[in-house]
């Protein structure tokens, strides 16, 4: 089993690049694939658990997050209910009985706790409800058409972040002290202080209006998600570079590496093998947070770019008072944010040994 | 990792940090002093110059509705700024408070309370802003529908921003704790709250100044993200992320009304990151 750890995480890495590159040139995922990365993944992970007696820990931390959400679905249902104003107040007042007709429709003239235990005990079914706007419609639906859209912006934007921090982050850091290094981080840090909403109008006339290179807006194809993508990654890959630069410093500085060195390493062997691995756990540790910058982010560029995807339901709903797709919208940024906080834990433990479970 | 004079004078040679101080002082000022800077009332319409771009009149060009931008730039300073600035201190004190009493109790309190926190830090924080400022906008305590809004932004960042700086006091406060000098006047008959105030607290300040430094920065972010979507404060305060709010929908033809409170939001935010790593660097002087 050993070996297979060793040698068996190409194979859900090839299969995830694979997915990255097939849906960048445009074309649906087929199910197949995306069920190969899937199982490969799954099968590594739970080799993994296994091997290392982890299971104990995965459990508790799966329970922890069940709780999570079903703390944050029981906070928004209460606090999205104590509005006042409801969802059907238009500016034309409608007759009462229709009024009451539409609320009954949707339950809500029984009492707040009843409310409350169908639309958990729909939770617990996967059943979110019905839109009040696109009536007729449920939730699930509407989300489930524009999630694959967010899940695709997203990785992409975390993979240009990643690929663009840390390879800037590990120069600065071997050019440590020179002009070079100035010129990085003070780049990096006009990243970080550079607002999407700057960010992305420039792109968009420079690299589409000028040179013609990019779509301005949607999201059908290569050309069309390249601008998204890279305003998106920015903001992270400047957090990530600069990360990056002071974790391989301190690794550079540490003990172990002093004696790797005096052993008679090559450099080379060192850099990557020592020092770079070891600072690549702190940086790995922010996923999380670069994960939650990313969702955050997106609103501004999902609005922009006029991207069909859960942002502008979630702005939309907001402004519509379509209170059931606000709750499944915001759920679902929850379960995104605690999936890959969990899967970042369990990634830093695989390079880190240090890391105890308890 | 304490504020000493050491620090000081660190700081002191930092050029890059004291030219960001400057910035920000000046931002500060133009904030106070924006009745007196800006050449225009912010809200006087010149229908005669629609739209207009750069001029000797009006330095910044003109809006849709024919206000002087230079003016509203000034004007938005004041808000942005201040809405940031109170917002952190807000959450300096909650996040003081909560992050003490978790880290001085221990034990259940303190897993209960980190526990609450997480909860809270699981749901994206733009997400929860809006639905914070979106409850705040909707429950009628305040008639004024304009000051409803700019309460409820001040409530809703506050509300987001106290969790970073909770965690942070209560992992320093649980650092100090152990240390021989808080546990001699704890064993010397202090009160709780008396070794909190003298010996704890001012021995967390750097790192604590460090992160309220940093907090501003991103609460001018997401005080201009809410104005950018539609959910932020409604005129006559037009913050920096109103007005390019405004100004993207026409950046083609007028990009003047975009770029120049993006810059704005910029060079503030960069002063002010800038500053928060000098003081890091002046603290921390090994990370360099």
């Amino acid at each position: 089993m050993k070996s297979f750890l060793k040698r068996g995480a190409w194979l859900p890495v090839l299969l995830f690049w694979a997915c990255v590159v097939w849906t960048f040139l445009g074309y649906d995922l087929p199910p197949a694939l995306l069920g190969a990365f899937l199982v490969t993944a799954l099968l590594y992970f739970s080799f993994y658990v296994v091997e290392n007696s982890l299971g104990w820990f995965v459990l508790r931390r799966t329970l922890e997050a069940l709780f999570t959400i079903f703390v944050i679905a029981s906070l928004t249902f209460l606090l999205l209910r104590t509005i006042p104003g409801g969802p059907f107040d238009e500016e034309k007042a409608l007759p009462p009985e229709v009024k009451a007709n539409i609320e009954a429709k949707y339950g809500l003239d029984q009492p707040l706790l009843t409310q409350y235990v169908i639309y958990m005990g729909n939770l617990a079914h996967g059943d979110l409800g019905e839109s009040y706007k696109y009536v007729g419609r449920p939730i699930t639906e509407i989300i489930a058409d524009a999630f694959p859209t967010s899940i695709q912006l997203g990785v992409y934007a975390l993979l240009v972040a990643y690929l663009l921090g840390l390879p800037l982050g590990v120069i600065a850091a071997s050019r440590h002290g020179t002009w070079m290094d100035s010129a990085l981080m003070m780049a990096a840090i006009s990243g970080v202080s550079l607002p999407s909403f700057l960010v992305a109008p420039l792109f968009v006339i420079l690299f589409s209006f000028t040179l013609g290179w990019f779509e301005p807006a949607l999201w059908e194809g290569p050309s069309f998600y390249v601008l998204p993508m890279v305003v998106l990654g920015i903001r992270p890959a400047a957090g990530i570079a600069r990360l990056t630069r002071a974790s391989v410093l301190e690794v550079i500085r540490s003990d172990f590496i002093r004696t790797a060195k005096s052993k008679g390493l090559s450099e080379r062997v060192v850099l990557f093998k020592h020092v770079f691995r070891n600072s690549l756990i702190p940086v790995l540790s922010l996923a999380g947070p670069m994960v939650a910058g990313i969702l955050t982010g997106s609103f501004i560029i999902e609005l922009i770019f006029a991207i069909p995807g859960l942002a502008k339901h979630m702005i939309q709903s907001v402004t519509n008072r379509d209170y059931p797709l606000v709750l499944g919208a915001t759920l679902l940024f929850s379960v995104m944010l605690v999936v890959a906080n969990l899967i970042t834990d369990l990634l830093i433990a695989m390079i880190d040994p240090r890391v105890k479970f308890s | 990792m304490i504020f000493d004079q050491d620090s000081w004078k660190r700081l002191k040679k930092n050029k890059v940090a004291l030219g960001s101080a400057a910035v920000i002082l000046i931002l500060i000022l133009i904030a106070v002093l924006a009745p007196v800077l800006s050449p225009y009332p912010f809200d006087a319409q010149y229908l005669d110059q629609i739209l207009a771009s750069f001029s000797r009149r009006h330095l910044l060009g003109t809006d849709n509705l024919g206000r002087d931008m230079l003016s509203r730039l000034i004007y938005g300073a004041r808000i942005s700024m201040a809405v940031a600035v109170f917002t952190a201190v807000v959450a300096l004190v909650i996040g003081i408070f909560y992050g003490s009493l978790a880290g001085w109790m221990g034990g259940w309190v303190d897993s209960l309370m980190m526990r609450s926190i997480d909860i809270l830090d699981s749901i994206p924080a733009l997400v929860l802003l809006i639905l914070v400022k979106v409850f705040f906008d909707s429950i009628g305590v305040i008639g004024n529908p304009e000051l409803r809004s700019l309460v409820g932004m001040l409530l809703a960042l506050s509300f987001v921003s106290w969790v970073s700086m909770a965690r942070l006091v209560r992992a320093q406060v649980l650092q100090v704790k152990q240390m021989a000098y808080v546990e001699s006047s704890r064993a010397l008959g202090a009160s709780a709250a008396r070794s909190l105030a003298k010996h704890v607290l001012p021995n967390i300040a750097g790192p604590v100044m460090v992160l309220l430094t940093y907090m501003i920065p991103s609460n001018i972010l997401f005080e201009s993200f809410l104005s950018f979507l539609g959910l932020g404060l409604q005129p006559p305060y037009a913050s920096w992320g109103v007005l390019a709010n405004d100004g993207w929908r026409t950046m083609r033809t007028y990009p003047h009304l975009m770029i120049s409170p993006g810059v704005a939001i910029f060079l503030a935010m960069l002063s002010f990151n800038l500053l928060g790593d000098g003081l890091r660097d002046a603290i921390d002087p090994k990370m360099k």
